[in-house]
């Protein structure tokens, strides 16, 4: 079978996948060790005039570590955030 | 059935639920292969006023292993838009459907068709189009297959509604086989229902009404069960839903190589059908519904439905694992192995019919491995099994419906029991639509074909002559409600219209 084959490609992608939760997580981890106003300071970004283009669902699977996937179109993301996971689990009781 | 509700949650879900898949080469276009795959089981013909469909929310797929490792080298994906161009009415239509673009038609499908090469760099997939279901993180990285987008918004047919609805059917029929780039052909919509088998009894503990009278009566003394008698076809004048392609056979070869040499592992390839559905979904009225219509699912698509050889789920695998089966990859196939070498129904076989199956009694008592059913079923029949075939592409242990495509067709007198037949064009190797693949397996499982791996072994009389009634002889492709089988592409026949066939109780009579 050539390189990219099945396993490989869905090798790839899990790994890539990891890559995209990190790049998400890092923020946030970095956040936690700030002070309050730095954490303000820090949160993430959302443009002026953005607006959700596509279903997205938040799936909290473990309050303890933070671990959540999160659902937006046709991709499954995971993320640790241990704030945000609080805040969800928070909400939900 | 042949893969029919064939699972308890499938069951439930019958718009991804796969019925059967056919895999064969063309016998008026023998350069061709014919694949399809159907879905939406029993249909009723009479079933206005919503008329079945395929799934907007289901992502269909056809596979090929063409390298005998299991996995797929190649991948057809097909997504289904519905429209309704009408509106305000109830009506599917306001008028005779006439033609593919008529205006009186309410309720259309349109699909899509996509390639994926998985062995070649591309191009990825497209984010939020569905494309590329398995996971589609990371194609930025460079790490994507090679997509082609064969068709878009191509339309289906119709349902066959009746005589002022839909009045020359057969014309709506024809005009919605699109042509694709590089000679093939596609398909999708509603046909007639091929698959036979006497559902009502082989479920009754497996009675089969032309042997009933040998079978087990548990004391219960049944006057109905002392005579012989004829089978009766479950499935006759019920309609399926098809995704039926034609393509030419160097376009499913490992780079392209003609398929001429029956002998060689690469004129095998391996088929199978998966249904999808995105991890997540909606369900009732949601606040932001007139705000936005981003559909009603969310997440990466799941496989729900599979389908290989006929019967596999259904009879092999123990019930509580029949739904996990189905989100399953063939290539992980070894785990469901042990009910492919051992069984269950091979063991009930001679309980079932006492004394009439002792050497399959003792075959069961001495714990043997069904090595002929692991080689019809989950590796290919190896060469030196059957003289001058072969339909093993590799030592894969998985569920693939496998096709020697080396293997011209059999345009005269071809056997409905395939290979067991003499007719090396029929099941096992691939299948056609009039294969009696009940007939085949029961009989396989039987032991009818045991002594190919063992000349030791003597097949009892019965299991070369067990069946449920439905065929003649091996010529007979005239089982009841069947008889709507065509020559050529879609060969899956006419679908049975509501106005002739209003419910199935009169369908039996």
């Amino acid at each position: 079978m050539q390189p990219t084959n099945r396993r490989d490609f869905l090798k790839h992608a899990s790994v890539a996948a990891a890559v995209a939760g990190a790049a998400v997580a890092a923020p946030i981890s970095l956040a936690d060790a700030a002070s309050a106003d730095d954490e303000k300071a820090k949160e993430p970004h959302v443009p002026a005039g953005a607006s959700v283009d596509r279903n997205v669902v938040a799936h909290l699977r473990d309050v303890q570590t933070g671990e959540i996937a999160i659902y937006a179109g046709n991709r499954e993301i995971t993320v640790k955030d241990k704030r945000l996971a609080a805040l969800i689990y928070k909400a939900s009781r | 059935m042949s893969s029919h509700r064939e699972a308890p949650e499938i069951s439930k879900d019958p718009v991804a639920d796969s019925t059967d898949l056919y895999a064969f080469v063309s016998p008026d276009r023998p350069d061709t292969v014919t694949l399809i795959a159907n879905y939406v089981p029993l249909q009723t013909p009479a079933a206005g006023p919503n008329f079945f469909e395929f799934g907007d929310d289901v992502l269909y797929e056809i596979h090929v292993d063409n390298n005998g490792d299991g996995r797929a080298d190649i991948t057809f994906q097909f997504r289904f838009q519905t429209v309704l161009q009408v509106g305000k009415t109830f009506l599917y239509n306001v008028g005779p459907i006439t033609s593919l673009d008529a205006s009186t038609w309410n309720r259309r499908q349109f699909y899509d068709v996509s390639r994926i090469d998985w062995n070649q760099h591309g191009n990825g997939f497209r984010d939020g189009e569905g494309w590329g279901h398995h996971s589609d993180d990371g194609f930025g990285f460079g790490f994507g297959p090679k997509v082609t987008r064969l068709a878009s918004h191509v339309s289906c047919p119709p349902c066959n509604i009746g005589p002022l609805s839909t009045p020359n059917y057969v014309s709506l029929a024809n005009a919605a086989m699109h042509n694709l780039p590089g000679g093939g052909v596609v398909f999708a919509g509603q046909r007639a229902e091929g698959f036979y088998v006497d559902l009502g009894s082989v479920f009754d503990l497996a009675d089969l009404r032309p042997f009933e009278q040998l079978h087990a009566q548990f004391g219960l003394n049944v006057p109905e069960l002392t005579q012989p008698a004829p089978g009766v076809n479950a499935t006759k004048a019920v309609n399926v839903h098809s995704i039926a392609l034609q393509l030419p056979k160097g376009q499913l070869t490992p780079r392209g190589v003609t398929a001429t040499d029956a002998t060689k592992a690469s004129s095998v390839i391996g088929v199978w059908t998966t249904a999808s559905r995105q991890r997540m979904g909606f369900h009732g009225h949601r606040r932001d519904d007139e705000r936005n219509d981003f559909g009603n699912g969310v997440g990466p698509f799941a496989q729900v439905s599979r389908l290989g050889n006929p019967l596999f789920n259904e009879v092999l695998v123990p019930m509580e694992r029949k739904d996990y089966w189905n989100t399953q990859q063939p290539v992980n196939d070894i785990h469901f192995a042990g009910g492919v070498q051992h069984p269950e129904l091979a063991n009930l076989i001679p309980a079932l019919y006492p004394g009439v199956f002792p050497n399959l009694a003792a075959l069961n008592a001495s714990g043997k491995v069904r090595a002929d059913l692991v080689a019809i079923l989950l590796t290919g029949i190896p060469p030196g099994v059957v003289p001058g075939f072969q339909n093993s592409g590799g030592t894969a242990m998985a569920d693939l419906l496998r096709l020697n495509l080396a293997i011209p067709p059999t345009t005269t007198k071809p056997s409905n029991i395939g290979l067991i037949g003499g007719d090396a064009a029929g099941y096992p190797n691939g299948r056609r639509v009039f294969d009696d693949v009940f007939t085949i397996e029961l009989r396989a499982i039987a032991g009818a074909t045991y002594g190919l791996v063992d000349k030791t072994f003597t097949a009892d009389a019965a299991a070369n002559a067990v069946s449920d009634g439905l065929t003649t002889d091996p010529l007979d492709q005239t089982a009841d409600g069947t008889v709507k089988y065509l020559p050529s592409f879609p060969y899956l026949g006419v679908p049975h219209s509501g106005f002739e066939i209003p419910a199935l109780a009169d369908a039996h009579t």
